[in-house]
């Protein structure tokens, strides 16, 4: 405790006036938020190539039925570890990123609350990942038991890394929860004069909420490892019926955790669009108030549906029912969402630039995965979905056309705010039409296969898959290729081009495009004044 | 600058409060495996009932039959057979039956 | 756009490969079952409301998008909040989810109810293969993925039933109500026949209850859906539905085959296998049971499953050798085979592992020694 009294203590006794110091310790050593920002979101590209490359090798083995590439061990530890990276070192390193760099600027904040905690919590990160990735070249290799790591397949029957997975997830664990903490005090405490709760931008309630979520569950996450651990190693049975415990309870503490996880994946990626339609339809958003209430229900809901996972783990038929509803009962407040947004844009004066090209297909491509996911509340069809890649389907249009595509318009979005120069549009196009035809040759043909019967996690199928797997497979290397053109995009603002104005986007409002473009280095340093 | 500063006890306070969170959310992890053992007693799912044996009505109810089905399941690399001798038993409740495994 | 993307979609798929476009399923099975078709009713119901609604809602922002673009000179209305139509959103889609909650709980009923089943069956999931018992038949066996290595390796044709064929399927009587007991020996896994619309975990140390009831005699082929370890995708399920007189006559013949097999064994006992006659045996029942994880090299994964060649076990101690494969390891991946194979194919696993790859021992094991093993405890 002391140690973060005094990073807070300390801060504006050293905080001095001046531009960005030089060279590498600038960015190790560095407590502003924006370079600090900058490097969450340098480092979630970086894992979202990690963790697309593994993708790749996935799709390269089921492009034909048969083994070709990889053998099926292997195979295992590239379905596990894409899925920890693209969670937890792509998707949520991003959110923490954006809400770096804009959450302050939003609020009219000079910097994030806890400077030295914020550095932190970036650089134990990159510690994490390379564990996790090391553990790959271990005698017997990493991971094999699927992100969400089922005891006993976990605990007696997993290889040896499973130490250094547990670690990782420790180190990510922490890494989160100081990001929450900082973010709820930052939005708590630093708000300019006048900037009351019921004026913040959505992005900055959607993110409030998720940190919430954030130090409700992770500590869950950590639990739940640590059980893992001690069941590994250190002889305990909590997961293990020999010894008086169940498997099954180990679902449901991870999926205690996992469900509100996927919020957190999706509430800021709620925010970031909430942010870009109004700015592009020349028009307020549509209930506002509404979308705050619908993104606390969700949240609270949120930790209600858990065992909608576990439908076919055997729960009583009361536990079934229960949480079939409840499930059913999400879609209203995600609806209203999706409503809202229809409605800031109806009679809007509609332009189409990147960042709103890539909402609107946010909007229809989420929308498609939000009704599959409706499709698997219905606990009866759920018994033939699940553990298809139905789910695969599902999960991937929320998390890569919902939550990556909301993080790229977010980027394309504020990048002329971060760099000071307007990107390259056509490149920013092509990358935006190419993401989005092959995307949808990726994972639509995946509710094909999945209903079908096509199980998930197997590195060979049955002939009668092989069609559709080798289009997915077509669209999964168009996909990850697309990405590359992303890079040349940012890399290119980043060295140049034309001057961006402070107010960047026409119909943009908010305190962050009353600031120059480029943002300098520090902002709002004495607080704005709030309409 | 002020205005922060006065800011400062209350990110003292609130940290407090969220580091607490955090540490009730880290051991409530660990209160699920107890929570979850009570849960299912009290509505015996799962197979959990009590090891205490429960208080016997002497009274035979001759006009409802109850199927009791004994299965018995012993991992493969265990050197025992274990099964129940008899697989099922239609028995009034409140009746005395011995089953041997 | 998806649209537009489907239509694209289905020609390529179709051209890609005439010779299988016939089997290519797009949609979820009906299946045999009342259960199965109400299933496929459900799904396909809560598939056309979803439709209803991405048309609706995706038509108002498309017509937005084509009539409310700046270039066309419209000046953007100031609205933002009506709180009519913020409730009516609200209510309309509740109303519907009651709607649908209705039938989805009847069926969910239906499902759950295993009582009065005309037959019991036990089935027990283990690293990678299925186990049958029938509960009130003397009856029980394993069933074992039988596609050969080389079609999964590429080296031979692929047969029509890739991957989802096994030596001994599980059958069953049509028209009856079978009752599946449900639980596993080791990881968890999920015991999966779309036909049927049954999927159930099988979770070690806990028995689940599922059931169903076939209309059609057939042959109906499922997976393990449930991540178990390496083999995860080549544990197939495959039932077979006959009419009750031809499972009553296949169930009778089944008895006496294992009756036989049964006194076949004891007349092995008196008997001595040649070396070769061991080593010929035991090749093939060490790659049919063991070559899964140790590997036909003999080398294992390290790390993750020793090796065998040249390991203390397969070259020391013949006693812990002959333990260790007829009872396995506590606490690891190696299951106990002593109930799984004969007496004849443990002798020859056995002779097989301490003679291959090097380990020379010259140690030829007969089905007597491992008798007396087992006899012993």
């Amino acid at each position: 405790m002391s140690s973060i009294e005094n990073s807070a203590t300390d801060h504006h006794d050293d905080h001095e006036h001046h531009g960005a110091p030089k060279g590498i310790m600038r960015w190790i050593l560095t407590t502003n938020h924006k370079d600090i920002g900058s490097l969450y979101l340098l480092f979630s590209l970086l894992m979202f190539f990690i963790g697309g490359a593994m993708a790749m090798v996935i799709r390269a083995e089921l492009f034909q039925p048969g083994l070709q590439i990889v053998e099926p061990n292997f195979f295992n530890q590239m379905t596990t570890v894409h899925g920890l990276i693209m969670v937890f070192g792509a998707v949520m390193p991003a959110f923490v990123g954006l809400a770096n760099w804009m959450v302050p600027m939003m609020i009219g904040a000079p910097d994030m609350a806890l400077p030295r905690m914020n550095n932190w919590s970036f650089w134990i990160l990159p510690f994490a990942f390379l564990i996790l990735l090391m553990s790959l070249f271990m005698e017997g290799g990493g991971p094999a038991f699927g992100w969400t790591f089922y005891a006993p397949l976990s605990t007696t029957y997993s290889g040896d890394s499973t130490a250094f997975f547990v670690f990782s997830v420790h180190i990510m664990g922490i890494s989160s929860i100081m990001g929450a903490i900082n973010v709820i005090v930052t939005i708590f405490n630093l708000r300019a004069p006048g900037m009351t709760f019921m004026k913040m931008p959505l992005f900055v309630w959607t993110w409030l909420i998720t940190a919430f979520l954030l130090i409700a569950v992770m500590p869950v996450l950590a639990g739940a490892v640590t059980m893992v651990l001690t069941d590994k190693y250190f002889a305990t049975s909590f997961f293990s019926a020999a010894g008086g415990g169940d498997p099954v309870l180990f679902q449901h503490i991870f999926w205690f955790f996992g469900h509100p996880e996927v919020y957190i994946m999706i509430l800021p990626a709620f925010g970031i669009i909430s942010q870009i339609v109004p700015t592009f339809s020349r028009k307020p958003l549509f209930g506002y108030s509404s979308m705050v209430y619908a993104t606390a229900s969700i949240a609270i809901l949120s930790f209600m549906v858990w065992a909608h996972h576990m439908f076919t783990t055997g729960m009583p038929l009361a536990g079934e029912l229960f949480f079939m509803y409840f499930t059913m009962l999400i879609s209203v407040p995600t609806g209203v969402k999706v409503f809202n947004w229809v409605a800031t844009m109806w009679r809007g004066a509609l332009t189409f630039e990147v960042p709103m090209m890539f909402s609107i297909a946010f909007i229809v491509l989420f929308t498609i995965g939000g009704l599959s996911g409706l499709m698997l509340a219905i606990t009866p069809a759920d018994f033939q979905y699940h553990d298809t890649y139905f789910v695969v389907a599902h999960f991937h249009y929320v998390l890569v056309t919902g939550a990556i595509f909301s993080i790229m318009a977010g980027a394309y979005y504020w990048l002329p705010k971060w760099t000071g120069h307007m990107f390259d549009e056509g490149l920013a196009k092509l990358h935006f039409w190419l993401s989005l035809v092959s995307v949808n040759v990726l994972f639509f043909p995946m509710h094909f296969v999945g209903l079908a019967g096509m199980p998930r996690r197997i590195p060979d199928y049955a002939t009668q898959f092989a069609d559709f797997n080798a289009i997915i497979s077509i669209g999964g290397f168009a996909f990850g290729l697309s990405q590359l053109l992303f890079v040349a995009v940012v890399y290119k603002c980043i060295k140049g081009g034309e001057k961006a104005t402070d107010q960047v986007w026409e119909g943009a409002e908010g305190l962050e495009w009353e600031v120059p473009s480029p943002a300098p280095y520090h902002t709002f340093e004495t607080p704005p004044t709030i309409k | 600058m002020s205005a922060q500063q006065n800011t400062k006890p209350d990110h003292v306070k609130l940290i407090k409060k969220l580091v607490f969170t955090v540490v009730f959310m880290f051991g409530f992890g660990f209160a699920l495996v107890p929570l979850y053992d009570v849960f299912c007693d009290i509505t015996g799912l799962n197979g959990k009932t009590s090891n205490s044996a429960a208080s016997q009505s002497q009274v035979v109810d001759v006009d409802r039959l109850v199927t009791v089905e004994f299965i018995a399941h012993t991992q493969g690399r265990l050197p025992w057979t274990f099964e129940p001798e008899i697989k099922r038993i239609k028995v009034h409740p409140g009746e005395h039956h011995e089953v041997n495994f | 756009m998806t649209a537009k993307q489907l239509s694209w979609l289905v020609p390529t798929a179709v051209f890609a490969n005439s010779a299988m476009a016939d089997d290519m399923r797009l949609n979820l099975t009906k299946g045999v079952t009342d259960i199965s078709s109400s299933v496929y009713d459900l799904h396909m119901i809560i598939f056309y409301i979803c439709c209803v609604i991405a048309i609706l809602v995706f038509g108002v922002m498309f017509y937005s998008m084509l009539h409310h673009r700046k270039s066309k000179g419209v000046t953007p209305a100031n609205f933002h909040e009506s709180t009519k139509v913020e409730i009516i959103w609200t209510a309309v889609p509740f109303i519907i989810l009651i709607g649908m909650a209705f039938p989805a709980t009847k069926t969910l009923i239906e499902m759950e109810d295993t009582s009065d089943a005309d037959l019991t069956v036990q089935v027990t999931g283990s690293q990678w293969k299925w186990h049958y018992k029938y509960f009130d038949h003397d009856l029980e066996y394993y069933s074992l993925l039988a596609t050969a290595p080389q079609q999964i390796a590429n080296e031979r044709e692929k047969s029509e039933n890739y991957l989802l064929e096994v030596d001994r399927p599980l059958v069953i009587p049509v028209g009856k109500k079978v009752r599946f007991l449900i639980t596993s020996d080791d990881v968890i896994h999920s015991w999966w026949v779309p036909e049927f619309a049954v999927k159930k975990d099988a979770n070690p140390g806990f028995i689940n209850e599922s059931w169903t009831r076939v209309n059609e005699p057939g042959i109906y082929r499922g997976q393990c859906a449930e991540l178990c370890g390496k083999d995860h995708g080549f544990m197939p399920i495959v039932v077979i539905a006959k009419e009750q007189g031809d499972f009553d006559a296949w169930m009778k013949q089944e008895v006496e085959m294992a009756r036989i097999a049964k006194e076949e064994e004891q007349k092995l006992l008196a008997m001595n296998m040649s070396y070769d006659e061991l080593m010929k045996v035991g090749e093939k029942a060490y790659i049919a049971n063991c070559a899964a994880c140790h590997q036909v090299s003999g080398e294992g994964i390290p790390g993750v499953f020793p090796a065998l060649k040249g390991s203390k076990i397969a070259i020391e101690d013949l006693g812990a050798h002959i333990d260790i494969v007829v009872n396995g390891k506590p606490g690891s991946a190696m299951q106990g085979y002593g109930k799984q194979l004969g007496l004849k194919d443990l002798a020859a696993i056995v002779t097989y592992e301490r003679n291959a790859w090097g380990n020379n021992t010259g140690d030829a094991v007969q089905a007597a020694q491992i008798n007396a093993y087992l006899t012993s405890q």
